[in-house]
């Protein structure tokens, strides 16, 4: 090519310096964190859900694991009457007899 | 020290700074789409290190060094595709000529012709921008020169 390689890069530099930028939005505050954030949020919730419950449990096994929990959980079953003195003086008597 | 920046100042200091990115990543990568989401990518990392910007000494020196980095990301990752002819107001055959002996050379030596002849940086400003010793700066510019040089006559 005939002309100087540095001439022509520096034609080319200019323009370039005339170029228009196209019209790309500036990020304002905030907006792009947001939805990456929800998303995150959301991607977390559900992988914790399937790594906890693969499958749904069963009400069967639901309500063995309240007892469970229950049995663990609560004092130890105490006598619902431990004397007579709160107790109908008619379901005394059916007692007593 | 630097007086901090409002959200508001910074988001005008983008907004400002847009066209001038721009132009620049369409010097040193030579292809408008890339040099667009370049430019974006800068704007968005701008975007997200707000704390960094409220108290830069040189906002312009900072994002430059951003932009820059992205554009020589965007190069070494970039795939060969059918060449876009993109409107410059110059010669077509010259600007063709210019993009396709552009091509043919280093992400580096493109990054540093352009902050040499385009930006027209001091030595030391392109030192800052590329992290190099500033007398790297000079060999670096040579050889870059002369691989444009070699690669036009090729």
């Amino acid at each position: 090519m005939k002309q100087d390689p540095l001439d022509a890069l520096s034609d080319f530099y200019s323009a370039c310096h005339r170029a228009s930028a196209p019209k790309l939005e500036a990020p304002r505050r905030g907006r792009s964190l947001l939805v990456p954030a929800i998303g995150a949020t959301f991607g977390l919730v559900a992988a914790l859900a399937v790594a906890l419950f693969p499958t749904a449990p069963s009400p069967e096994a639901c309500r063995r694991t309240i007892e469970a929990i229950a049995s663990r959980q609560l004092p130890p079953a105490e006598p619902l009457i431990k004397s007579g003195l709160n107790t109908p003086r008619s379901r005394r008597k059916a007692w007593s007899a | 020290m630097a007086a901090k920046r409002t959200n508001d100042e910074i988001d005008a200091l983008l907004a400002d700074a847009r066209p001038w990115l721009y132009r620049l990543a369409l010097a040193i990568v030579a292809e408008p789409n890339m040099a667009e989401d370049v430019t974006q990518e800068t704007l968005i990392r701008a975007s997200r290190a707000r704390h960094q910007l409220t108290s830069a000494a040189l906002p312009t020196a900072w994002l430059r060094q951003v932009l820059v980095r992205r554009a020589m990301t965007a190069l070494a990752k970039r795939r060969p595709e059918p060449a876009v002819e993109a409107s410059y107001d110059c010669d077509p055959s010259l600007a063709i000529s210019v993009r396709q002996t552009l091509n043919r050379l280093s992400a580096v030596d493109r990054t540093i012709l352009a902050l040499a002849h385009f930006e027209e940086l001091s030595y030391a400003e392109i030192a800052v921008v590329l992290n190099v010793p500033v007398g790297t700066v000079g060999s670096r510019l040579h050889s870059a020169r002369a691989a444009f040089k070699g690669a036009w006559q090729a």
